[in-house]
């Protein structure tokens, strides 16, 4: 399970173990771990055989200190940086502001020996994910950092506008295939009942569907006598020392609960 | 056979013997004729709980009350076999020898100081002691209404006639007599092994009354305490001699004078008199009471309650409160007027008796023993009410039971029966723990609560100033604290008039003391407290009318209040005399306008330097003050709640200009401020934007931090939403959603800059306005969003409805808020004192670095609660009691098994208060730990999920209890220590790291407990057009939240938001365990090989250390390990 293999590294099921440091006279070192990214599901975003995942990556690591980091392993095409490991990229959220987490790297180079580099990672030497060109932006000057980062008004409203369009005109379109169907039974025959055309049908939501029910319901009780004979007289008063009965049980118990939790020491 | 059986309520009108008889036959009959499944008397219990009791649940609380109040036979049988003791003891004690009633060295030799204030010690007559000619047992146990924790059982000996000379009523020889009896008494049962603990006290703390206490072990664990009471054999005087109008202590033998000489004028010697009366008529009226009462379990039980009610409230020890024997007549007393009937049941005889005290008046219509017997010649009301403050009348209509109680204590007692009756009204299910199970303490009754000491010279100011002082002196046997007190009350009463409704003194209570030690004199009590219920429509009135300047009452009105009266012109253009008490209008000074008058008042009037006073109301508000360097903000700024008025003010005129906004195509329906500010609970409102200087960097019309650079002032962003009107043409998907608003955004941010010359903001997200130096931050919100989250299409294509993390917490917020926005508002605008309230409630909490565990909502709810659901109070007239109560309720509320139901606009349903409890009970274990239930919110979870989390709520619970402790004792000064910020300065002594924060960075360090004043304000220029501010920018809380998300798995982080410098963290212990090596457990964590050669991972501590570091460049200081403290 745990392998030492030629150049010092250590690999862990698969996990090559590397030890970071934000700077020479900080006393303990971060472990990364990474491993070349195989998943079932092949994204064309990260190629299988040049895509390196990387685990455990601080919050306050950037894309340049990834780069950083393994810059002498081969030329990286891209630096995926998310909060979690997932099956495609994630959308970065550009509306809301995310919470700072540990993130996990999908790093991809340009050939597959970037990889292999990569694993092959010494364990004993320490390695940097920052220096003088490469700063970490973390701490104060992060924070002013992102507040001096005033979004641009017009870029913003172009994007919004952008989305908007491309949101109606595919609306549009499902629109109007939805009306071209209409009516047109399908293989089986049937014809899809739509909010479109002459005979709306309700929309099918639950509430109407209980309105439905309640509504025959309220008929049968509608036509049913109340107090007529002398048995459901009866049971009505029978009803009404039941309900008292159940109350009273319910009581108790709550009284039996209060007790155990000496809820009746007045001093 | 339409008719039902009593449901309502009908306790009120007594219901007479035949009516119960009745009801309870007939439910057999039926019961035995329809219901076979169940035995007839459950039926016939069920429906008497239905119509005769408050509620079913009441009815079993009651019963499980009184089985834990109520002694056991054990107790009642050992009692018995010590009274056969004690009497033995007693009869059989040899007689003594005749000593002068002044000499004491026989008494010294017994190694026994008389148990009375001897002033002046020379008396005429001769003291010879022989045993009781009776030994009998009185009070509570003869009666069976003995309650816990006080077992104490009252014996009365006989003193033999013999004992005593005709003239012994004159100049306290009897009662010195009777003190020296008792000295005796204790001399021979000292020597007895199987007593101990002797003591002395006052009986109900009246000095001429002292007892002696006693414990008996009866076994190695059972001790029995006994108390010895004293009469004289009957007849020995006559009642008449003692009638209220008559003097029985010469002035001339208790000031001293020549006896000799002749006394024109006799003032009348009431409690003295009274005093000796109780003695007198003891035997009759306890055999009457008994009489009346016995083989009636339902009231035997009724009083056990009614003492129950009465303790809880402190109103049955004390010099001048009631006591048992006083609650107990007046129940015989209701008893013979028919009021009470003994089939009542408990609960029937408690609320009939609170009903009739809650309409009491005994001065006019005092109630009485004396009914039905042979008319003698004994005085009539007018002249008891000369003399004292309440009429009892006993069995033998010369003696007034109820002399002892004041004034104040009879109208405090007339209160609690009023709300106690709308307490049990409400048909809330606490109402039972509401009257029974909730101790009202002092502090947390009285608005305002103060002390005064007393000293020698004010006593002598007050004799040279009052007729009456010296006569009132000598009827209370010279404990001049006791008369003192009378009088502060009475000048209070007058001085404060309309602006209280409730003026009490804290009950002198006699302590015990040995038997070797000397009497307790009254004047040794250095404190004398009082207590103030403000009427808060009046209190905080800052003018004093008086009387038109040209009237002959205007005089009187100078001379009461002396140079602070002046002439001043009205409005209406009348001249009146009128004092003023504060030049400014703020709520701050406002508050402390009953404090200058009761100053004032006590130093004008008796020569109580204002330093004697110390008065507790204001000691807290320094906490919500600003401590910033310029003292002119500082008075302007008071406690703030100005400051709120003046952010709404701005909104106000903002929310006009958005109303009018044109240039988006849909109508708005409302702007609202959900903010807390809006609400009157931010602890500290919004200051405005300080002005653009030189050194500051603005960058696109926005004022940007800079390294380097000191950060400019902190500006919080008020959050606004402006709900749109409903459109069917808002897209149904949720980004679009979003990018539909962003457009909105812009386009009112463009035409609030453009047509309006704001200064603006655009996010995508919200847009900021600076308007008057307060950045109001303007969200777009509409419903559709809503509904657009809550729908969920299944396979089948049904839609259905479902609530999503996402969908509620959009509710919350611009469904929910607003409205509680306005609603909080609306409770401000009653009650003066919430806005405060909540506000030092708020402090507190984040003081105990708790803050982000507890939803700023809940805490406004809970204080809400305290103000709408006061009981068994009314509503707090000052935040100080209002946050006594807040510690009390969230310290005491049953949160396990109850919902708190906040009655918020008084929008609950009858039905309410019975099904919510139910399905509460039902869905216990889903629901969160805390529930608050507002009409809106009918299962009380809004608020409530996923904080406060469980282990949150138990320490919380235990800060508020400890807090609650700690400063009611510094309120009522029973501790030495007169730090109230005491609770607000949590130890740090538990934390497992202690981060300390760089002051430069900690932009609200002014809003912190212990804050210097070096932060620096300037004023706004509200002319110049300004950039807009750094908004929202506190690296600090920036700093704590980045904490949060990246190392929650690890550690919990605690900080005080207002100020706080620094961070407490707290290691999860389960966070430190060995992990398989899993992705799931990589982060933070170090490969480590296992003896069997698996490997496992685990928790670097170091690294998560050195990214705290990395985390907090120029943010942390230095990161310690807290040394025990």
């Amino acid at each position: 399970m745990i392998g030492r293999s030629n150049s010092s590294s250590l690999v862990v099921k698969d996990y090559t173990v590397i030890q970071v440091k934000t700077s020479e006279r900080s006393h303990a070192s971060h472990c990364l771990f990474v491993k070349e990214h195989a998943s079932a599901h092949n994204r064309v975003e990260w190629p299988k055989g040049r895509t390196l995942i990387v685990y455990n990556v601080p919050p306050y690591c950037k894309e340049e200190n990834i780069r950083l980091l393994l810059k002498d392993c081969g030329e990286i095409m891209r630096v995926f940086l998310q909060p979690k490991s997932s099956i495609a990229p994630m959308k970065t959220a550009s509306l809301s502001k995310t919470p700072k987490t540990v993130q996990v790297a999908y790093v991809v180079f340009k050939k597959p020996t970037g990889v292999r580099n990569a694993c092959s990672f010494s364990f004993d030497t320490v390695h940097f994910i920052c220096d003088q060109e490469t700063p970490l932006r973390t701490g104060l000057r992060g924070y002013i950092e992102d507040y001096r980062n005033i979004p641009d008004v017009t870029a913003m409203e172009k994007e919004s506008e952008k989305f908007m369009d491309d949101y109606f005109k595919t609306k549009d379109e499902e629109d109007k295939k939805e009306k071209e169907k209409a009516g047109q039974p399908d293989e089986e025959g049937f014809i899809k009942v739509t909010r479109h055309g002459k005979n709306k049908g309700g929309k099918r939501t639950e509430d109407n569907q209980k309105k439905g029910h309640e509504h025959i319901r309220k008929r049968n009780k509608k036509n049913e006598l109340k107090d007529f004979y002398s048995f459901q007289f009866r049971e009505t008063k029978r009803k009404h020392i039941l309900e008292l009965q159940a109350k009273f049980e319910e009581d108790k118990k709550r009284v039996k609960e209060m007790r155990q939790a000496r809820k009746f020491r007045p001093y | 056979m339409k008719r039902k059986l009593t449901t309502e309520e009908n306790v009120q009108t007594p219901l007479s013997n035949d009516i119960t008889d009745q009801v309870s036959s007939k439910n057999i009959k039926k019961a035995k004729n329809k219901n076979h499944d169940f035995s007839t008397e459950e039926i016939q219990r069920l429906k008497e709980t239905e119509a005769l009791f408050h509620s079913s649940l009441f009815r079993l609380q009651v019963t499980e009350l009184l089985k834990e109040v109520s002694v056991n036979q054990n107790f009642n049988s050992s009692v018995k076999e010590c009274i056969t003791k004690l009497q033995d003891i007693l009869t059989s004690l040899p007689a003594g020898k005749t000593h002068k009633i002044a000499d004491k060295e026989w008494l010294q030799s017994l190694g026994i100081q008389i148990p009375f204030l001897e002033k002046p010690e020379r008396v005429k007559g001769s003291f010879q002691f022989l045993p009781p000619t009776e030994v009998r047992l009185t009070g509570s146990m003869t009666l069976d209404t003995i309650v816990k924790p006080n077992l104490i059982v009252d014996l009365v000996l006989q003193m033999p006639k013999a004992c005593f000379e005709p003239k012994d009523y004159l100049n306290q020889r009897y009662v010195r007599k009777r003190a020296l009896y008792l000295c005796v008494v204790a001399s021979h049962l000292s020597k007895n092994k199987q007593i101990e603990d002797l003591k002395f006290t006052y009986m109900m703390s009246n000095p001429y009354k002292p007892v002696l206490l006693l414990t008996i072990k009866v076994t190695e664990k059972r001790k029995l305490q006994f108390r010895l009471l004293l009469e004289p054999e009957e007849n020995i005087f006559k009642l008449s001699r003692f009638e209220l109008s008559k003097n029985n202590v010469r002035p001339n033998w208790f000031l001293g004078k020549d006896s000799e000489s002749k006394e024109d004028f006799l003032p009348a010697t009431p409690f003295y008199n009274s005093s000796i009366l109780n003695d007198l008529t003891l035997k009759v009226n306890d055999q009457f009471i008994a009489d009346v009462l016995k083989d009636s379990e339902g009231v035997r039980d009724g009083i056990i309650l009614l003492k129950v009610w009465f303790r809880q409230r402190e109103l049955l020890t004390g010099f001048g409160s009631f006591s048992s024997f006083i609650l107990t007549a007046y129940v015989a007393s209701l008893i013979m007027l028919k009021k009470i009937n003994k089939m009542m049941n408990s609960y029937q005889v408690f609320r009939t008796t609170i009903l009739h005290l809650s309409k009491a008046d005994w001065i006019a219509e005092p109630p009485t023993l004396s009914e039905g017997i042979s008319p003698r010649v004994f005085p009539t009301t007018d002249e008891y009410g000369g003399a004292t403050s309440c009429v009892f009348v006993d069995r033998t209509g010369f003696y007034n039971m109820a002399y002892m109680i004041s004034s104040s204590i009879f109208a405090r007692v007339k209160d609690e029966a009023a709300l106690a009756l709308t307490t049990l009204d409400q048909h809330h299910s606490s109402s039972f723990d509401v009257l029974f199970m909730t101790p009202v303490s002092f502090a947390r009754k009285f608005d305002h609560v103060f002390h005064i000491t007393t000293s020698s010279a004010v006593k002598e100011c007050m004799s040279s100033k009052i007729k009456e002082f010296t006569s009132r002196d000598i009827d209370f046997a010279g404990h001049s604290n006791i008369v003192v007190s009378h009088y502060i009350l009475q000048i209070l009463l007058k001085a404060l008039e309309k602006r209280v409704s409730l003026v009490q003194q804290e009950s002198c209570t006699c302590p015990e003391w040995k038997i070797s030690e000397k009497a307790f004199n009254f004047d040794s009590i250095r404190l004398l407290t009082f207590g103030l219920v403000l009427n808060v429509s009046n209190a905080f009135n800052v003018l004093d009318k008086g009387p038109p300047a040209d009237l002959t009452e205007a005089k009187e009105f100078r001379e009461f209040w002396g140079e602070k009266s002046e002439i001043r012109r009205f409005k209406d253009g009348t001249i009146h005399e009128a004092v003023l008490w504060s030049e400014s209008s703020k709520q701050s000074d406002r508050r402390l306008v009953c404090k200058k008058i009761v100053q004032h008042v006590l130093s004008k009037h008796y020569g109580i330097s204002k330093d004697s006073v110390q008065y507790m109301e204001g000691k807290l508000d320094s906490l919500l003050h600003l401590n910033v360097s310029s003292k002119e903000a500082r008075d302007e700024y008071g406690t703030g709640e100005e400051q709120s008025l003046s952010v709404l003010r701005s909104f106000e005129e903002l929310n006009r200009v958005i109303r009018a906004l044109s240039s988006i195509p849909l109508a708005i329906h409302s702007v609202s401020g959900i903010h807390p500010v809006f609400r009157h609970t931010e602890v500290f409102p919004a200051l405005t934007a300080a002005n653009v200087t030189k050194e500051m960097d603005v960058e696109k019309n926005h004022i940007v931090p800079k390294e380097g650079k000191p950060l400019p002032q902190f500006v919080p962003p008020l959050d606004v939403i402006c709900m749109l009107e409903s459109s069917g043409k808002w897209p149904e998907d949720v980004d679009a959603i979003q990018h539909m608003k962003t457009l909105f955004h812009i386009k009112i941010g463009n035409e609030l800059k453009e047509k309006h010359f704001y200064s603006v903001s655009i996010h995508s997200s919200h847009v900021d306005v600076l308007k008057d130096g307060y950045v109001f931050r303007i969200k777009i919100v509409n419903t559709k969003e809503l509904a657009v989250l809550r729908t969920h299409k299944t396979d089948d294509g049904m839609v259905k409805f479902r609530e999503t993390d996402e969908s509620l917490a959009l509710e919350r917020e611009i469904i929910a808020l607003p409205y509680i926005t306005s609603l909080l508002h609306g409770i401000q605008q009653e009650n003066p004192a919430f806005s405060s309230t909540v506000r030092l409630c708020k402090r507190w909490i984040a003081a105990q670095m708790v803050w982000d565990f507890l939803p700023e909502i809940v805490i406004e709810l809970l204080v809400a609660y305290i103000f709408i659901s006061p009981y068994p109070y009314t509503a707090p007239g000052s935040p100080c009691n209002g946050f006594f109560r807040f510690l009390h309720l969230v310290s005491t509320f049953n949160w396990k098994t109850d919902p708190l139901m906040i009655n918020l606009n008084k929008e609950f349903t009858e039905e309410d208060f019975s099904t919510i409890p139910k399905e509460f009970t039902k869905h216990r274990a889903t629901l969160p730990c805390m529930c608050l239930v507002t009409p809106q919110d009918k299962q009380g979870t809004k608020w409530t999920r996923p904080n406060p989390t469980e282990p949150f709520l138990q320490r919380l619970i235990v800060l508020a209890r400890e807090s609650l402790k700690i400063v009611e004792a510094q309120v009522m000064l029973q501790t030495a220590s007169a730090d109230f910020k005491l609770i607000f300065r949590p130890p740090l002594g538990h934390y497992d790291l202690i981060i300390r924060l760089l002051k430069k960075v900690n932009v609200n360090r002014y809003q912190a407990v212990d804050a210097k004043k070096d932060v620096c304000v300037n004023l706004p220029d509200k002319s110049q057009k300004q950039p807009i501010p750094l908004v929202g920018f506190n690296p600090v809380r920036l700093f704590v939240q980045d904490l949060r998300s990246v190392f929650g798995d690890f550690a919990m982080f605690f900080h005080d938001t207002f100020g706080g410098d620094v961070i407490g963290v707290v290691w999860k212990s389960q966070a430190f365990e060995k992990k398989d090596f899993a992705t799931s457990h990589f982060n933070y964590r170090k490969p480590s090989v296992n003896k069997d050669e698996t490997v496992s991972l685990m928790t670097e501590k170091e690294c998560i250390l050195e990214d705290i570091r990395v985390m907090g460049g120029g943010i942390v200081e230095s990161i310690t390990v807290p040394s025990e403290a």
